[in-house]
């Protein structure tokens, strides 16, 4: 993303805060995802399931209106077929950005979404490296449970059909993702003026 | 009485022929194998053959008589004494048909000393004549025919001697010598041999080798040879006798070698073992060494190198262990295997395999693709 994307991005943000005169705020939270892979022929190759670490940022906008970006990086070890001859590593980073609507109550938001995932997966077998991309749509919900003014504690469940493209034919590298995270939130643009 | 009707009859009809050829009958010849007829003005002879029998018809009564079968006669000449790898002429000249007919003439060997191939020129030809290559006793057979089928042989012996009073000069030696350079060999000409006198002096000579330090020890009747490289050597060797009379110089090659090294053959297998993005391939390849001689020339070691196809140089050879070579001495091959790991899917590999000295020199090799 170039810089002037980024700064088209944030004068965007400023710009419809300042219209609604309301407080966009920005989210950050961090926890553990497990991941369920469904694709029969990934589950050879590796485990069918797998936990690893996962950040999250939601930009609330205007209403409950947001947009997110997610990203967790996971790091496994899997076998070849035949198996067992070699030992190989998956390192992944998949990223998931899109747009969600929070309705929300007093210690309770729950957020339906949707968005574009793009992951990055790097296999290390046999003393050589392979770089891949897939890429596909994601979907899913999410809850947060207030445990404060400013903090809260996230669930989130989704299903990203992310395809890679093989020599033979297109692998489902995605899968079901759940995810349990504690967040907290940057007020931004807080005025005496502004109104929950 | 019987007996003397065709008596009577083959007297009356030779008188009968013999004076009708005087008188300038016509003897007329209807057919080469069973009848031959003959005609006077008044009367019609016929002589049939009939199961083995002779029978004489004719014309105008036709009462048959049987006659007597006459057998051509053979004679292959007496026997004779001939020296070595001279032409001996055979002549069947001496052989004929009483009934007059034309004879048909073969030649074949009876026996001939062992190791002899001396051919009989012109078999089928009246004379002929024979080259002996041997000493020794020939045993020539002749056949004679005509065209009814009836034969006749005889044979004439051959008695083949050496005529050369020069003395003859006989090389033994080992042929083929097989060792760790330098190596040492004799060669003896003690089987040398003069009708008249005795030996007096053994001459040899190199005559081929390859460039080679060459030490000799002549000791008169043998001589030692000793050589620092393998090749082919030849050798002379001219003796004389106590008469002054030379041999004529015999030759006699000894094939030096320090060892046949092993034929390397070899067959493999390639899998394919995938990852979730990473593909490669494992090639086994069985190597087989073998021997094809007793004289072995064994490598130090074993090597082998890999390439891709489109690539110009191997890599980087890889020696085998000694502890990965299986011997099998009932079959006398020896094998090992070779695994390479992370080959590209779709691509070729070339092997190279050699045995090599501890010097590094390549004693035997094989490519191959897999």
């Amino acid at each position: 993303m170039t810089k002037f994307k980024v700064f088209l991005i944030i004068m965007l943000i400023t710009a419809a805060a300042s219209w609604a005169d309301t407080r966009p705020r920005v989210n950050i939270s961090a926890g553990w995802s497990g991941a369920l892979r469904l694709d029969k022929e990934v589950k050879q190759y590796y485990s069918p399931f797998m936990m690893a670490p996962q950040g999250r940022l939601e930009i609330r906008l205007l209403h409950g209106i947001t947009i997110y970006g997610a990203a967790q990086y996971s790091q496994e070890k899997g076998t070849t077929i035949p198996a067992f001859l070699y030992e190989t590593k998956l390192q992944t980073i998949c990223t998931d950005y899109g747009i969600g609507y929070q309705f929300k109550w007093k210690n309770l938001s729950i957020m339906p979404h949707g968005g574009y995932s793009i992951m990055y997966l790097r296999e290390s077998a046999f003393g050589a490296k392979e770089n891949r991309t897939a890429q596909g749509f994601h979907a899913g919900i999410k809850i947060n449970l207030y445990l404060g003014r400013n903090s809260y504690f996230l669930m989130n469940a989704n299903y990203t059909d992310a395809k890679l493209q093989t020599d033979i034919d297109r692998l489902n590298v995605g899968g079901f993702r759940f995810q349990v995270g504690l967040g907290t939130h940057i007020r931004l643009f807080e005025s005496p003026y502004s109104v929950e | 009485m019987r007996i003397i009707y065709p008596i009577a009859l083959s007297l009356i009809l030779t008188a009968g022929v013999a004076w009708g050829e005087d008188q300038g009958i016509k003897v007329k010849k209807l057919n080469d194998r069973i009848e031959n007829r003959f005609e006077t003005e008044q009367t019609q002879y016929a002589v049939i053959k009939s199961g083995g029998r002779f029978s004489v018809r004719w014309s105008p009564a036709g009462a048959g008589k049987t006659t007597e079968t006459l057998w051509p006669v053979a004679n292959a000449g007496d026997d004779v004494s001939a020296c070595n790898e001279a032409e001996v002429a055979l002549s069947s000249s001496g052989s004929y048909d009483p009934m007059g007919m034309e004879l048909l003439i073969k030649w074949t060997w009876v026996s001939k000393p062992a190791g002899s191939e001396a051919v009989i020129n012109n078999s089928n030809n009246k004379n002929c004549y024979i080259i002996p290559d041997q000493l020794g006793i020939y045993t020539v057979g002749l056949n004679v025919r005509t065209s009814d089928n009836r034969e006749a042989s005889d044979t004439v012996v051959i008695t083949v001697s050496d005529c050369d009073y020069r003395p003859k000069a006989v090389i033994d030696g080992p042929g083929e010598v097989c060792d760790k350079m330098p190596v040492t060999f004799r060669l003896d000409g003690s089987d040398s041999h003069t009708r008249e006198g005795d030996i007096v002096r053994y001459n040899w000579a190199i005559e081929s080798s390859p460039s080679s330090h060459i030490e000799m020890t002549d000791n008169g009747r043998e001589i030692d040879i000793t050589v620092d490289m393998p090749g082919m050597y030849e050798i002379s060797l001219t003796v004389e006798n106590s008469l002054g009379l030379s041999s004529e110089t015999v030759y006699y090659k000894v094939k030096v070698s320090d060892g046949d090294p092993p034929q390397i053959s070899g067959a493999g297998t390639r899998k394919t073992i995938s990852a979730l993005l990473l593909k490669r391939d494992t090639a086994k390849i069985n190597i087989y060494m073998r021997y094809l001689s007793d004289c072995r020339k064994v490598p130090a070691k074993y090597i082998y190198a890999m390439r891709a196809l489109g690539e110009l140089e191997y890599g980087e050879p890889k020696e085998i262990s000694s502890n990965n070579i299986n011997s099998n001495e009932d079959t006398g091959i020896s094998s090992f295997e070779i695994t390479e790991d992370c080959l590209i899917p779709g691509t070729r590999y070339y092997f190279l395999i050699a045995g090599v000295t501890d010097q590094g020199e390549v004693l035997t090799f094989k490519e191959m693709s897999i």
